[in-house]
């Protein structure tokens, strides 16, 4: 397989999967930006408005690709385009532990 | 608790301390939250102290390695503050009762220590947010300023209560962040001036800010009488830069957030509870409040900021 279909793949295994946050990590909306907090290394990482909304949506939607669909949608964007910057949102939170993705 | 059976009222807590110390820095104001505070022997704190598994929070000390403040988290049993020659106190890990050894000191040293660190510690405790901020009441609003130390934020808000204000405190500012719009409580009703700053004060000024009840290396003054609580109407976090001259800019901040955040008093609290309840607070008051940034260039002084903020005050805030 190579790196681009490796990448398809990849994107695909994501938009089926769930993401939620694990237990020990909250966040708040403030005016400009969304913070997110880890309880258990007490660090704080900062998400501007649209990243806000993405956690929200990712949160509360059955999948990834449930959640594109909506921001798609609110942000009137091309849902390829929006399905590529949330696997990468994703992919981020994920490997800061910020949040779980499961099949 | 009626405040009027309180010894006094600081940082939203009524303060019942029937036979501990008399305070003269307390005014009887009020509170939303009670604390009991009895006298004990330093003997039976230090006791207590070594009695129980705990892990030290802060051990600060001056540059000879002399002790300046420890604060320790006992297992299950509370917080200890103490510093040598200001006191030992015991506070519960609700913040509702302080167990207290003073040392035979003047008052303004062991108040010292009672009104930077154990009073906030249980206000804190009680779930009140507390920042590093002075603040003052214009127009019958609260206006807090945050800045690192020695940036000026004393000087501001003694300059604004000379010229009319209402001085609320100083270096510590309680809020009670439960309702739409925080409610911000008074300190202690005393305010340590630079001597510098007292003398640039013209006599009528120094009037109005209150009367000198000590001097040391600075002029302690204890506020005139004023309301004990005001919504917050502002919080104004001042930035001084001495590579720029030219005027005082206040705008509005966009990353107001992060400055909430990093704007908390007691830092050392960090249980998941405590972490949690400092970001919601934060949230709150930064939807709630809003939020400037104070540019002052290093050759401007206290009362030009003081003249600033007064002026963006009376035309942004209505």
């Amino acid at each position: 397989m190579d790196a681009v279909e490796e990448e398809r793949v990849e994107k695909a295994d994501i938009l089926r999967s769930s993401a939620r946050l694990p237990e020990h990590v909250v966040y708040r909306t403030f005016v400009y930006e969304t913070v997110v907090l880890n309880l258990q290394t007490g660090k704080y990482h900062g998400l501007n408005r649209t990243g806000g909304r993405m956690l929200e949506l990712l949160e509360r939607e059955p999948t990834v690709g449930d959640a594109a669909a909506k921001v798609a949608t609110e942000f009137s964007r091309p849902i390829a385009e929006v399905e590529a910057d949330l696997c990468d949102f994703t992919s981020d939170l994920a490997s800061r532990g910020l949040i779980v993705l499961t099949q | 608790m009626n405040p009027a059976e309180a010894a006094g009222t600081a940082f939203g807590l009524a303060l019942d301390a029937t036979g501990f110390r008399a305070f003269d820095t307390l005014s009887a104001g009020e509170a939303c939250r009670r604390v009991e505070i009895v006298l004990d022997e330093a003997d039976n704190l230090t006791k207590d102290l070594k009695a129980s598994p705990r892990a030290c929070l802060v051990d600060r000390r001056f540059p000879s390695g002399r002790q300046m403040l420890r604060v320790e988290q006992l297992d299950g049993n509370g917080y200890w503050v103490a510093a040598p020659g200001y006191g030992r106190h015991l506070i519960s890990s609700d913040g509702r009762r302080i167990r207290s050894a003073l040392p035979r000191v003047p008052a303004l040293q062991w108040q010292r220590l009672f009104f930077a660190q154990v009073l906030p510690l249980a206000a804190a405790l009680q779930g009140l947010e507390i920042l590093h901020a002075s603040a003052v009441v214009l127009d019958g609003r609260a206006l807090g300023f945050v800045a690192p130390s020695g940036t000026g934020k004393t000087s501001l808000a003694v300059n604004l209560a000379a010229e009319g204000a209402e001085f609320l405190t100083d270096d510590v500012l309680a809020l009670d962040v439960s309702t739409a719009t925080p409610t911000a409580y008074e300190g202690a009703r005393l305010v340590n001036v630079a001597r510098h700053e007292y003398a640039a004060l013209d006599p009528a000024a120094r009037v109005r800010l209150g009367s000198v009840i000590g001097r040391t290396a600075k002029v302690h003054v204890r506020p005139a009488e004023a309301r004990s609580s005001a919504p917050l109407a502002a919080l104004y976090f001042l930035r001084r830069d001495s590579s720029r001259s030219g005027a005082v800019e206040i705008r509005t901040d966009e990353d107001g957030s992060r400055l909430v955040l990093g704007s908390g008093f007691i830092t050392y609290l960090s249980e998941a509870h405590h972490q949690l309840a400092h970001l919601e607070a934060s949230a709150r008051i930064a939807r709630a409040v809003p939020l400037f940034r104070v540019d002052v260039p290093g050759n401007r002084a206290a009362a030009d900021v003081s003249a600033a903020v007064a002026e963006h005050a009376a035309s942004e805030l209505g």
